[in-house]
């Protein structure tokens, strides 16, 4: 039972929240007119500047050398292999007083470091990082494994060994991609999308630790999942003999973390990049790796509410009632 | 199937209950949830240009997705992203004590509670003295900072990463079947 002023008070909040949200959809498609005309013209203008920027690169004395853009799409072309990626990221402000973030998103100032194992057409891939957890007793690293397959998404958590496994995942969804990151599936068929699609353009040589670089800077739109955000600036740094992904540089322009001036920008550094024959010992390494016989929990992703049932493995209920 | 522009009021009238159930039980928390609840609603909103569904089941299930995506950044950060509501210009609605009852009732957070306790020892050694101070003890934040004598911040940080260790088993029907069998 309840009694009625908690009712009017929730329905007040229900009610209130809708009237919030109705004025917004409102306010934005007064709006909308006018963001669209200059989406038409940027994106004429985007469609200029990559013809003119083609023209220039490959137009220029005929040696090749300066056709990077048409060289970089041969070189990234996608065959059949299992890419092996270690990359190191992190996030820091630029624009703003200081580089060093602080609050609640400081933690991003620390590299993470990430390894993943990825293969397209059907698209599958793993993976695995070690990531701060804060208990009680301090923070300790967190061994994390997330993998994709045909429909099926498994996320594995080394400390309490447990294997979450989603079914029923839609191809074409975004839980397909790696959408953490710029990395995509293969960062260099990544880059080399963007080629194709003139979002990207030569902006002259460089070097990353020493090592001889071409730079790729333009544009990435927003990603089909999320909030829409003003086209982020990126830096795409490939190698200058074989044009595999160096460091990648995203100035995340719209978003901000709190009590930070600039603009968030996130930084990777591709530690290693290598494509591997598949055949069978490769394609296992697109697969969890768990340390143990890990505890199953299932889900259904067409499932709303999202309710997942579990199956120990083993002994059921041995783990719950051990502790 | 043809892709249908979506209708946020729709969505909103069609979830709004059970999307703030579905974040109360997975948070413990009416504060954030409603955070969350109603991040998730505006990130539909801004977003909507770019949903390609076309009955109310994919929209709802585009809708939680959303959700999710901001269940899983607030367990790995211990905050609730305001982006989208900042940059729509709305606020989240503030509460009284009766109506944060009421939530709680709805949602069956008490019994959730109850759950949680006995889900609690199913996490490793470490982890459980924060989440048995807020969610079980219901301590508030300041004073489960200064119980672990840490900063408030480091507290919000240690129950949203255990409670996502939780999420998974924070439906008590799931998690007392986990129990028993």
């Amino acid at each position: 039972m309840t009694d009625t002023s908690k009712d009017i008070g929730y329905e007040r909040l229900l009610e209130g929240f809708g009237e919030l949200l109705q004025e917004a959809d409102a306010r934005t498609a007064e709006r909308r007119s006018g963001p669209r005309r200059a989406v038409a013209g940027a994106l004429a203008l985007t469609m200029i500047l990559a013809a003119t920027g083609t023209l220039m690169l490959t137009g220029t004395g005929g040696s090749g050398r300066l056709d990077i853009v048409a060289q970089a799409e041969a070189a990234l072309s996608p065959v059949g292999h299992v890419v092996h990626l270690v990359t190191t990221s992190h996030m820091e402000m630029r624009g703003g007083s200081q580089a060093q973030i602080v609050g609640p998103e400081a933690e991003d100032n620390e590299p993470r470091v990430a390894e993943r194992w990825s293969a397209s057409q059907p698209t599958r891939w793993r993976v695995a990082a070690t990531v701060p957890s804060v208990t009680a007793q301090g923070t300790h690293l967190e061994q994390v494994q997330r993998a994709y397959a045909g429909g099926v998404e498994e996320v594995y958590l080394q400390s309490v060994n447990t294997l979450d496994i989603t079914t029923g995942i839609s191809e074409g969804g975004t839980r397909v991609d790696l959408h953490d990151g710029p990395l995509g599936v293969d960062p260099a068929d990544h880059i080399r999308l963007m080629l194709e699609a003139g979002q990207l353009h030569h902006a002259g040589d460089g070097t990353v630790d020493g090592r001889a670089v071409e730079r790729l800077v333009g544009d990435e739109p927003s990603s089909s999942f999320g909030p829409a955000h003003p086209p982020w600036p990126v830096e795409y740094d490939v190698d200058a003999n074989t044009y595999i992904p160096v460091r990648f540089t995203v100035e995340e322009v719209g978003m901000s973390f709190p009590g930070n001036a600039g603009t968030p920008t996130q930084i990777v550094e591709i530690n290693t990049y290598e494509q591997l024959p598949i055949n069978e010992t490769t394609a296992s390494l697109l697969g969890i790796q768990p340390a143990s016989t890990p505890i199953i929990i299932r889900h259904d992703a067409a499932a709303s509410e999202g309710v997942a049932t579990i199956a120990p493995p083993a002994s059921k209920g041995r783990r719950a009632r051990a502790r | 199937m043809a892709v249908r522009q979506l209708d946020i009021g729709r969505l909103y009238v069609r979830h709004r209950e059970d999307l703030l159930t579905f974040i109360v039980r997975r948070t413990s928390d009416t504060e954030v949830a409603l955070d969350l609840w109603a991040e998730t609603f505006a990130q539909a909103l801004a977003a909507r240009g770019r949903y390609r569904g076309a009955t109310d089941e994919e929209a709802g299930a585009w809708l939680y997705a959303i959700a999710r995506r901001q269940l899983s950044r607030y367990y790995r950060r211990g905050s609730a992203e305001r982006r989208a509501m900042k940059r729509l210009g709305i606020e989240r609605p503030e509460i009284d004590p009766d109506t944060e009852a009421e939530i709680v009732r709805r949602a069956g957070l008490d019994d959730l509670r109850h759950a949680i306790a006995a889900g609690v020892a199913m996490l490793p050694e470490d982890a459980r003295e924060a989440i048995e101070l807020r969610i079980v003890d219901e301590l508030s934040y300041p004073d489960l900072a200064a119980r672990l004598a840490i900063t408030e911040q480091a507290a919000r940080k240690r129950v949203s990463r255990g409670v996502g260790v939780l999420s998974d088993l924070l439906d008590s029907k799931t998690l007392m079947e986990a129990l028993e069998t």
